[in-house]
This record gives structure tokens, C-alpha cells and sequence, in this order.
């Protein structure tokens, strides 16, 4: 009798070990990442605690939701007010950021002195040195080269690096291939968890395809205002872009814009971007935000100083709100 | 009291659980030398400082990540069967369990607007859960990781089979 009491309670005991286990085990996954290529690390600086839904356009939001996904976020009186867009020393200008970061990060990994790098016989030497970004500031780097793959990672610290309109400043770890016959970079990513471009704090990631004509580009951050301490989440983008003589195209294929109040529209641009080397603003393009219920608004390019926003509230194909005309500035 | 926890190590697999708790603390080891501790919400939330990231050298190097991957699938089938003294059809399906919950939360970092819909609001205001969106949103998928994992489920039943008792009919 005591005997079967005591198997009892031991069978209690072992499933509510086991229950503790399975909780422990679930725990362990969410607060360690449990593992991951990168880590399936987590960033506790900047969070993401904005709305996740699917926004609805309206005509309160359409202009923040189509505006804020052309400058990620930074949009009104923190868009100007903050730096974000400012003339620099070789005449580049910036408004579109989720372009001109991205433009800073692959003229950077550009410069890197390729013959600098160990090759063979020294597999797994690092290598290491500092560039100037051409309207200010610097670039440092480590790298590591497996000649025999091809294969590179290593780290890359901006110091108030200045290119294409933005200054980033923080550390970024890089990884990629590099063409072991042609000495050219075929493809890099860059993770970073701290990086400022001078107004706000990325976290996220940035990988370029140089190989596929036009070059593809892959974006994934998280954007932390300084002036307002708002998160804005640039997710999966993919954009291609095309560099002319003194303008680059952007076609912004995929993604997603979570603004966190209204919560995420996909993003596609119909007729991609043209942003002269020095314009403050693009000159022409189309980009069109779709919320729930197929709700849509609609940002055109009028000219670089002005751009014209309507939007389908109803999600009927038919864009019946607007068009408004804005000043690039005002917005 | 001494005779009943005698005879309670006798309902389990107390050799499985040690070597399921060993690797646990091995993996503990990883994030404590070779990932940053802004980086891993246990070592940034823990009251003392308990990162050893920059003060001894990067332990585990290109393994360090997608070992944690490895041993958290084999330490929790290990502790999890030992803790049922099951027999091999147990194992098994302790086995798909855990590797269909790892496999999941690293596929919910690929498809990250899909499991931040999933996860409640509420689980903002649990401590641990509240880290749940950040580890999607910033965890990055990885197919090494995926292998990992299923590397880790084969090996630990081996490991299972080979420490097995079988139950006295």
C-alpha cells in the first residue's frame, strides 16, 4: 500500500519535472536564441514594439505610411529637423535612406584594398586597415580570406564615415565571398546591432549581390529615431539598383514598412526611383504602400522638389483620395 | 526521505539526464564566452555580470554557431527521456518533439512577419516570454542551424540507445 503511494507520488514528480522541463526547454530557445548562423541573437538596444498588424490606409495615414516608407521612418519635422538629410562636402544629398545607408555600406566594402588581403599559403590570416569616406570621417576593417573558398568575414568600424548624404558611425560584422580570380567582392553582408547614420540607430542587416546586374540589395533593420525614441522597421526589403553615369535607379521589389502606430503595408514601386548624385529628392518614381483590405496609397514623383500622394481607401482599384501635392521638404 | 529519492532515481535514467545536463551547461558556456552579452537576453538580464564575452577568448570559434543549435536539441531529448526511462518508441517521440520545436522557432525566424502576427500582446508584460518578438524579429535563419538540429536529434537517440535500461517486465 505504501509502496504503490510512493510510485504515485514519484509518477506526480516525474511530470511535473518533465512539465518543467519542456517550459524550461521553450525559455532557453527564446532568451538565448537558441543557436543560430549569426546567432539567433537577440538585440535588447532597440525593440520593435510597435503595432504588427496590417495597417488600413486612410486619409489620416496615407501620407506618414507612403512618405515613412521612402524615408524609413523619419518623416515631418524629424526628417528635416534632425540631420537625417544633409548637403554634404561632395554635393550628395539624401532623402532616401533606405538607399543612401545602403550606398554608404557597399562603397565602403569597395574600398577595401583586396591585395592587402592574405592569400594563399596563409588561409585564415587576417588582414586589416583604414579608409577615408569621401566627404568625411573613416572606415576600419579586419578581415579574414580563405583563399581556397573564397569565403570572408570580419568587421568594419565607421567613425563618423560620411558618403552619399548620411554619416554612420559603429561597428558592423561582414561576411562574403570575394571572386578569387578576379580579386572582386561578389558578395557581402553586414550585421549590425549599433550603427548610427547621424539621426537614428540601426539594428539589423544589409547583404549585397554584386554578381546579378542590377545589383541586388537586401535589407532588414530596425530604425530607432533619436529625436523621438520611435522604432520604425524596414523588413525584407529587396531593392535593386542601377548606377548610371550621375543617378542611381532603385526598384524596390519587396518588403514591408512597419510604422508603429498604424502597424505594416507591403511596398512595391511600380515605376522605380531616379535620384540624381545631386538632388536632395528623387526625380521620378513611384511608390505604392498596400494596407489591409487591399487599401493603397500612392507616392509620385512630380520632380525633386515635389511629389504628389493619393490613395484607394476603399481597396477598390480606384484611387479616390487626393492626389495632394507636397513639397519633398514639407512631408 | 533517503530511501524514497533512492527509489525515485530508480523510475529514471539518471545517467541520461547527467549527460543531457552536461551539454546544457556547455551550451550555457557558448553564450557566456562567444556571443556578445547585448546580444543574449538571459546574460543582459541576469543581475550580475555573468559574460565572459572579451575577457576569455572565443572558445568554440566557427562552431560556437550553430552549436548551441546542436546541443539544445540533444540535451533536452537526453533529459527528457531520462526523466520517462522510456524505451525507444518513447524516445522517438520525444525526439520529434523537440526537433519539431526547434525546427519551428528557427523557421519562425525566415518567415518573421508570419510569427510576430502569432505572438500574443501579452507576452510583452511576461518576463522571458517579452523577449519572444525580439527573437524572431532578430534572430537570422540559418540552414547550418536546421542541420544542427537534426544532427543533434540523431545523436542524441544513439546517445539514448546506448544508455537505455531496459524496464524489467
Amino acid at each position: 500500500m505504501k509502496s504503490k503511494r510512493a510510485d504515485g507520488i514519484h509518477r506526480v514528480l516525474q511530470y511535473v519535472l518533465l512539465s518543467c522541463v519542456i517550459i524550461f526547454g521553450f525559455v532557453s530557445i527564446i532568451g538565448s536564441g537558441g543557436g543560430g548562423g549569426d546567432g539567433g541573437g537577440t538585440q535588447p538596444q532597440i525593440t520593435y514594439t510597435g503595432l504588427t498588424t496590417q495597417a488600413q490606409v486612410t486619409d489620416t495615414n496615407s501620407v506618414v505610411l507612403s512618405s515613412g516608407a521612402v524615408g524609413a521612418g523619419l518623416t515631418g519635422s524629424s526628417f528635416s529637423g534632425t540631420g537625417a538629410i544633409e548637403k554634404t562636402g561632395d554635393g550628395h544629398i539624401d532623402s532616401f535612406r533606405t538607399l543612401r545607408i545602403a550606398q554608404a555600406l557597399k562603397d565602403a566594402a569597395l574600398q577595401v584594398d583586396l591585395s592587402s588581403i592574405p592569400g594563399p599559403p596563409f588561409v585564415g590570416a587576417t588582414s586589416s586597415g583604414t579608409d577615408f569616406g569621401p566627404c568625411g570621417g573613416s572606415v576600419s576593417y579586419t578581415l579574414q580570406y580563405n583563399d581556397a573558398t573564397g569565403v570572408f568575414s570580419g568587421t568594419f568600424t565607421f567613425n563618423s564615415y560620411c558618403d552619399t548624404g548620411v554619416t554612420i558611425s559603429g561597428r558592423t560584422t561582414v561576411s562574403g565571398t570575394i571572386n578569387t580570380g578576379t580579386s572582386t567582392i561578389e558578395d557581402i553582408r553586414f550585421d549590425f546591432t549599433n550603427l548610427s547614420d547621424g539621426s537614428s540607430t540601426l539594428d539589423g542587416y544589409l547583404d549585397i549581390d554584386f554578381i546579378v546586374s542590377p545589383i541586388r540589395i537586401g535589407f532588414d533593420a530596425l530604425f530607432k529615431d533619436g529625436a523621438t525614441s520611435k522604432v520604425y522597421w524596414v523588413s525584407n526589403f529587396e531593392m535593386f539598383i542601377t548606377i548610371g553615369g550621375s543617378y542611381v535607379d532603385v526598384n524596390l521589389s519587396s518588403g514591408a514598412y512597419y510604422d508603429p502606430d498604424y502597424g505594416y503595408v507591403t511596398i512595391t514601386t511600380p515605376t522605380p526611383f531616379r535620384v540624381y548624385d545631386s538632388d536632395f529628392w528623387p526625380s521620378s518614381g513611384v511608390i505604392v504602400v498596400t494596407g489591409t483590405g487591399n487599401t493603397k496609397a500612392r507616392l509620385t514623383t512630380i520632380d525633386n522638389t515635389q511629389c504628389r500622394i493619393d490613395a484607394d481607401l476603399d481597396g477598390n482599384g480606384t484611387y479616390e483620395w487626393g492626389p495632394n501635392t507636397y513639397n519633398w521638404a514639407d512631408l | 526521505m533517503k530511501e524514497s529519492l533512492k527509489s525515485f532515481a530508480g523510475i529514471i535514467n539518471l545517467r541520461q539526464i547527467l549527460i543531457g545536463l552536461s551539454f546544457l551547461l556547455l551550451g550555457t558556456l557558448i553564450y557566456l564566452t562567444d556571443r556578445p552579452p547585448n546580444q543574449i537576453y538571459f546574460v543582459y538580464k541576469s543581475v550580475a555580470n555573468i559574460s565572459l564575452h572579451n575577457t576569455l577568448p572565443n572558445l568554440f570559434g566557427f562552431f560556437g554557431n550553430s552549436l548551441p543549435s546542436f546541443i539544445h536539441v540533444f540535451s533536452f531529448i537526453l533529459i527528457s527521456a531520462g526523466l520517462l526511462r522510456c524505451q525507444k518508441r518513447g524516445c522517438i517521440l520525444i525526439c520529434a518533439f523537440w526537433f519539431l520545436t526547434d525546427f519551428i522557432f528557427e523557421f519562425g525566424q525566415k518567415y518573421k512577419v508570419l510569427s510576430l502576427t502569432m505572438v500574443p500582446d501579452w507576452f510583452s508584460r511576461i518576463p522571458f516570454l517579452e523577449n519572444t518578438k525580439n527573437y524572431f524579429l532578430s534572430g537570422t535563419f540559418d540552414f547550418i542551424d536546421l542541420a544542427a538540429i537534426a544532427l543533434g536529434t540523431i545523436s542524441a537517440y544513439f546517445v539514448f540507445c546506448a544508455t537505455m535500461k531496459r524496464r524489467e517486465s
